[in-house]
C-alpha cells in the first residue's frame, strides 16, 4: 500500500513537472535532487573513509536511494534564452539525452550501492567510489545545463563545485531532521554537525572565491551576472540571505560546542540550511524563472512527499555499524 | 612531600582514588604523567582550561586590527589601484581573515605560556626526570 | 601486521629508544646525502649571487613571460607545505589514526617547505634588498602596501602560514623534546632542556596542552584552505586566459595536498628503512595516504577536464586558443608528462596490492612530485606566452641560473630535513604513547 501512495505521488510529480512550461519546476526538483543525491553521497562519502558514526542513519538516508530513478524523468526543457539560437552542445535533442542518461545512470549505480552497503557486502566501497564519481559527472551536468546555462555564454568553473558542496549540506542537514524525529543524540549527531560547521565554512570559502575573481577581474561579461540580479527585485536579499543561512548562521552557531549535542539547535540549523539552499537557487535563477506559485506548490508538495514516503519507513531502523 | 611511583597507569589510578578516598583534599595532590590520563584529572576536578578566553582575545584583536590596518592605510594615502574603490572590502576580508588567525594563534600561545609558568627556569636548571612512570606527589599537611 | 599487545611500561621504553635512536651519530650514507644537498643548496646559492649581480635577465624571463620558473616553485614549494597541516591539522580533528605515522615528519616538510618558498619572491624580486617594502609600516616615502593587490594577500598569507605551523610544529614537539632531554648528554642535553622549557607533564600542564593543541588544529585547518587560495588567487584575480578562472582556488588546494602527500611519501619511505622504524610506520600507514593522493588527484583530473570543458562551452575564443596552445602549441610535451603523471599514473592506485606495494609507492610519488611542478610551470608559463595579442607572444629563455635555483631549493629542502631527522624526534612519540594506552587527546 505505501509503495502504491509513493508511486502515486512520484507519477504525479512528474506529471506536474512536464506540464510545467514556466521553469518554475526547477526549485523544487533541484533541492529534491540535493536531498535526495545528497543522503546517498554522505553515507557513501562516510563509508570510504571509515567513519563509524554514520551507521545509526545509513539505513533511512540511503531509504532516498530509490527515488533517484523519479529524476530522469523530470528532466525537461525550462524558457532558456539558448533555445533561441542553439550550440553543438545546448540544443533540446542533447540535453534531454545526456542529462536523463547521467541521472539514469546515477539511480542505478546509487541503488547498487545501496543495496552493497546494506547488506554490507564486500563489494560496498566500490560501488560507493562508483557513485560518487558518478554524482560528480551528474551533477556538474545538472548545474551546468539546467541553471549556469541560463547565463550563456557566461561561466564558472566553480558553478558546479558550489553545487557539489551544496548537496552535501543537504545530506548533513537531512541527518539533523532525522536525529531530532528520532531524539538521536549519540556522536552522529555531534559528528554530523561538527562536518556540517565544516562546510558551511567551505562553502562560504568558495562563494568568497567566485565573487572574488569575478568582482576583482571586473570584466563586463562576468560582472553581469552579478549586476543583473541585484538590480532585480529582491536580487540582493535572496544572495545576502543565501550567505546567512548557509555560512554566518551555520558557523556562528556552531562554533559553540554544546550546541552541536542539542538535537534541537541542529533541527532549527537544518531548517535554516535548507532556505539558504532555496534562497540560493531562487537567487540563480530569478531573472529568467518566473516562478507560478501554484505549480511550486503542487511540485513542492509532491516532490518532498515523496522524498518523507521513501525514508519514513526506514526512520526507526538503526544500525550497529560494523 | 611524599611521592608514589608507579609504572603502570591502573597501579597509579589505583592509589590515587585511595589517596583522595581517605581525605587527602586535591590541592594538595599533584600528578606528573607521560601522557595525559583523563580518568586522574576527572579523579583529581581539574577545572577546565581558561584558554579559550585567550584565544577569543586574540581572534577578535586580529579580525579588528585586518580592517583597522587595511582601511586606515588605504584612507590615509587614498591611490586607486585598478578601478578599485579606495575602500574595497573584499580584499580586505582576507587580510583581517588572515590575522585573526596569526594573532588568535599567538595569543593562543602565550596564554599556554603563562597558565602553564612556562618556561620553567627552575625546571631547566634542574629537571626532576620522572620518564615513563606516573607519579604522585602529596603535600605534607602544614 | 600490527605489533603484538605488550605491556605499555616495555612499549614506552621501546618507542622511546627506537625514535631517539635515529637521532645518534649518523653513518656514512647520511653524511653523503647531506653532502649531495648541501652541494645543492650551495649551487643554488651561488647562482642566486650571480643573478643578484648581473641582473634579472639571467633568470630567464622576459616579455610576456614575466613569471617564470620562481613562481613555479613558489607555488610547488607551498603547495608541498600544506599537505603537512594538512595530515597535522585536519586529520587530527578527523581523529584519523593513520596520522601518527606522519605528523612528525609532515609538520617538519611544513615549516622546511615554507622557508623555502618564502625566499622565492625574495629571489624574483631582483632588488632583494628593498624586500621589506612588502611589509605595512609608516615610512617617508608615504606610502602604504596596496593591500587590494593579491601579492600582498601572499605576504600576509605566507607569514601567518609559516608562523602558525612552526608553532604547531613547536607545541607538539614539547612533551618530545622533554623526553630527548632525558637520554641525551652534554651540550645537547642542555639545548633540549631550554627548548622543552621545563616541561614535567602536571595535571595542568597537560589540560592547557590539549587545549592548545585543538585550538592551534583548528587555526590551521582554515589555513591549509586560505593560503593555497590566495596562492591560486596571485593567478586568478589577473584576466588572463587559463589564469582568470573562478575555480583555481579548491583546484590549486587540492593540487597542494597531492604534490604534499607524494613529498611526504618520498621521504618517508626511505627515512622508514634507513632508521629502522618499520614497526610504527607500516604499510597500512601508506596506504591510507595514497588513498588521500588518489583522491586529490581526482580532484586535480576533475579541474582539468571542467576548465578544458567550460572553455570550449562557453564562445570565448581566447580561452578557447589558450586552451589549445596548452594541449598542441610549444609546451605540449611537458603537458602531456604532466597529464600522465598526475591523472593517468595516479589511477593505478586503484588497485590495493600497488597500493601497499613500497617501492611503487615511491616511484609514483616521485613522478607526482615531478608532474606537479609542471603543472604550475604549465599554467604559467603558457598563460602568460599567449594570452591576447599574438604581437606579443614570445617563449621564455632557457636559463641555466633558474634551474640552478631551483635545484638549490630542493638542496635547501634536503639539507634542512636531515638536518631535522637527526636532531629531533621523526615521529610524534608521546602520541604513539598515548594511542597504545588506548587514550586519546579530546577535542
Amino acid at each position: 500500500m505505501k509503495r502504491l501512495t509513493l508511486m502515486a505521488v512520484c507519477a504525479a510529480l512528474v506529471v506536474l513537472v512536464q506540464l510545467d512550461t514556466s521553469g518554475t519546476h526547477l526549485l523544487p526538483v533541484l533541492l529534491g535532487m540535493a536531498l535526495t543525491t545528497g543522503a546517498v553521497l554522505v553515507v557513501a562519502a562516510a563509508e570510504l573513509s571509515n567513519a563509524q558514526w554514520i551507521a545509526p542513519v545509513k539505513r533511512p538516508l540511503l531509504a532516498a536511494a530509490p527515488l533517484l530513478f523519479v529524476f530522469p524523468f523530470l528532466v525537461r526543457l525550462a524558457p532558456y534564452p539558448w533555445l533561441a539560437h542553439e550550440t553543438w552542445w545546448l540544443r533540446p535533442d542533447f540535453f534531454l539525452a545526456r542529462n536523463a542518461g547521467a541521472l539514469l545512470v546515477l539511480a542505478l549505480i546509487g541503488n547498487l550501492y545501496r543495496r552493497a552497503s546494506l547488506t554490507e557486502s564486500p563489494a560496498k566501497r566500490k560501488w560507493a567510489v562508483g557513485y560518487l564519481l558518478t554524482f560528480v559527472v551528474a551533477k556538474t551536468m545538472v548545474a551546468m545545463d539546467w541553471v549556469m546555462s541560463f547565463d550563456y555564454p557566461w561561466i564558472s568553473t566553480m558553478f558546479p563545485v558550489l553545487y557539489m558542496v551544496e548537496c552535501f549540506d543537504a545530506g548533513l542537514a537531512l541527518i539533523g531532521l532525522i536525529c531530532f524525529v528520532r531524539r538521536q543524540t549519540e556522536n552522529v549527531l555531534y559528528d554530523a554537525a561538527t562536518l556540517l560547521f565544516g562546510f558551511a565554512l567551505f562553502w562560504g570559502g568558495l562563494t568568497f572565491a567566485q565573487y572574488l575573481t569575478i568582482w576583482y577581474a571586473n570584466l563586463p561579461e562576468e560582472v553581469h551576472y552579478f549586476t543583473l540580479r541585484f538590480g532585480l527585485m529582491g536580487g540582493r536579499e535572496f544572495f545576502a540571505g543565501a550567505v546567512a543561512l548557509l555560512f554566518v548562521v551555520p558557523f556562528s552557531v556552531l562554533l559553540i560546542h554544546r550546541a552541536r549535542k542539542n538535537h534541537n539547535v541542529i533541527f532549527v540549523l537544518a531548517h535554516l540550511v535548507l532556505f539558504g539552499l532555496v534562497y540560493q537557487r531562487t537567487y540563480h535563477l530569478l531573472p529568467y524563472v518566473n516562478l507560478q506559485l501554484d505549480w511550486l506548490l503542487a511540485e513542492s508538495f509532491a516532490m518532498f512527499g515523496a522524498l518523507a514516503l521513501c525514508i519514513r519507513p526506514d526512520l526507526g531502523q538503526t544500525d550497529r555499524g560494523v | 612531600m611524599k611521592r608514589f611511583t608507579f609504572d603502570d597507569k591502573d597501579a597509579f589510578l589505583a592509589k590515587l582514588k585511595e589517596l583522595l578516598a581517605s581525605g587527602v583534599p586535591a590541592r594538595r595532590i599533584q600528578i606528573v604523567t607521560p601522557i595525559p590520563v583523563h580518568e586522574a584529572l576527572h579523579m583529581l576536578k581539574v577545572p577546565a582550561s581558561p584558554l579559550k578566553f585567550f584565544t577569543f582575545t586574540g581572534a577578535l584583536t586580529g579580525f579588528v586590527a585586518g580592517f583597522a590596518l587595511t582601511i586606515y592605510t588605504s584612507l590615509s594615502w587614498p591611490l586607486i589601484t585598478s578601478g578599485k574603490p579606495i575602500v574595497a572590502i573584499p580584499p580586505y576580508m582576507i587580510i583581517a581573515f588572515e590575522l585573526t588567525i596569526l594573532l588568535g594563534a599567538l595569543a593562543s600561545l602565550i596564554g599556554f605560556l603563562h597558565l602553564n609558568r612556562l618556561p620553567s627556569i627552575p625546571h631547566i636548571l634542574n629537571p626532576d626526570e620522572t620518564g615513563n612512570q606516573y607519579v604522585i606527589f602529596v603535600e605534607e599537611d602544614q | 601486521m600490527k605489533p603484538e599487545r605488550e605491556n605499555p611500561a616495555t612499549f614506552f621504553e621501546q618507542v622511546e629508544a627506537d625514535v631517539l635512536g635515529a637521532m645518534q651519530k649518523p653513518e656514512k650514507t647520511y653524511w653523503l646525502a647531506l653532502l649531495g644537498a648541501m652541494t645543492c643548496f650551495g649551487i643554488g646559492l651561488a647562482c642566486w649571487g650571480w643573478q643578484i649581480y648581473s641582473g634579472m635577465h639571467t633568470s630567464g624571463k622576459n616579455n610576456p613571460v614575466g613569471w617564470y620558473m620562481y613562481i613555479t616553485d613558489f607555488v610547488f614549494w607551498v603547495g608541498i607545505a600544506h599537505s603537512g597541516t594538512l595530515i597535522s591539522a585536519v586529520l587530527f580533528l578527523f581523529r584519523a589514526k593513520f596520522r601518527k605515522a606522519f605528523n612528525r615528519t609532515a609538520e617538519a616538510m611544513t615549516v622546511i617547505a615554507v622557508m623555502t618558498a618564502g625566499l622565492f619572491p625574495l629571489i624574483h624580486l631582483g632588488r632583494v634588498w628593498f624586500f621589506y617594502w612588502l611589509m605595512p609600516y609608516p615610512n617617508q616615502r608615504l606610502l602604504w602596501v596596496n593591500f587590494r593587490s593579491p601579492l600582498v594577500w601572499d605576504v600576509f598569507a605566507v607569514s601567518t602560514y609559516f608562523t602558525v605551523s612552526a608553532v604547531f610544529f613547536y607545541v607538539g614537539l614539547l612533551p618530545d623534546l622533554a623526553i630527548a632531554r632525558r637520554r641525551v648528554t652534554g651540550i645537547r642535553q642542555w639545548i633540549y632542556r631550554v627548548l622543552s622549557l621545563g616541561w614535567r607533564g602536571t595535571a595542568t600542564q597537560w589540560t592547557h596542552y590539549e587545549k592548545l593543541y585543538g585550538f592551534l588544529a583548528a587555526f590551521a585547518t582554515p589555513l591549509v584552505i586560505s593560503v593555497h587560495s590566495v596562492v591560486s588567487w596571485d593567478f586568478a584575480m589577473s584576466v588572463i586566459p587559463g589564469w582568470h578562472t573562478t575555480i583555481f582556488a579548491p583546484y590549486f588546494v587540492a593540487g597542494a595536498i597531492f604534490s604534499g602527500c607524494a613529498m611526504v611519501l618520498t621521504l618517508t619511505i626511505p627515512m622508514r628503512k634507513v632508521l629502522r622504524l618499520e614497526q610504527y610506520i607500516t604499510h597500512d600507514h601508506f596506504e591510507a595516504l595514497a588513498k588521500v593522493m588518489l583522491f586529490t588527484s581526482l580532484i586535480v583530473a576533475y579541474a582539468y577536464i571542467l576548465e578544458y570543458a567550460m572553455a570550449f562551452y562557453t564562445t570565448n575564443v581566447f580561452e578557447q586558443a589558450h586552451f589549445n596552445f596548452r594541449l598542441l602549441g610549444d609546451f605540449r610535451y611537458p603537458y602531456w608528462l604532466m597529464c600522465f603523471c598526475n591523472v593517468l599514473l595516479p589511477l593505478t592506485l586503484f588497485v590495493r596490492k600497488l597500493r601497499r606495494n613500497l617501492a611503487y609507492l615511491m616511484v609514483v610519488s616521485l613522478l607526482v612530485n615531478v608532474g606537479m611542478w609542471l603543472e604550475r610551470f604549465i599554467i604559467i608559463v603558457t598563460g602568460l606566452s599567449h594570452d591576447f595579442d599574438p604581437y606579443v607572444w614570445g617563449n621564455p629563455n632557457l636559463s641555466w641560473i633558474a634551474i640552478g635555483i631551483t635545484l638549490g631549493s630542493f638542496g635547501m629542502f634536503f639539507t634542512f630535513f636531515l638536518i631535522f631527522v637527526k636532531v629531533l624526534p621523526v615521529l610524534a612519540i608521546t602520541e604513539l604513547k598515548e594511542e597504545r594506552a588506548h587514550e586519546t587527546i579530546h577535542v
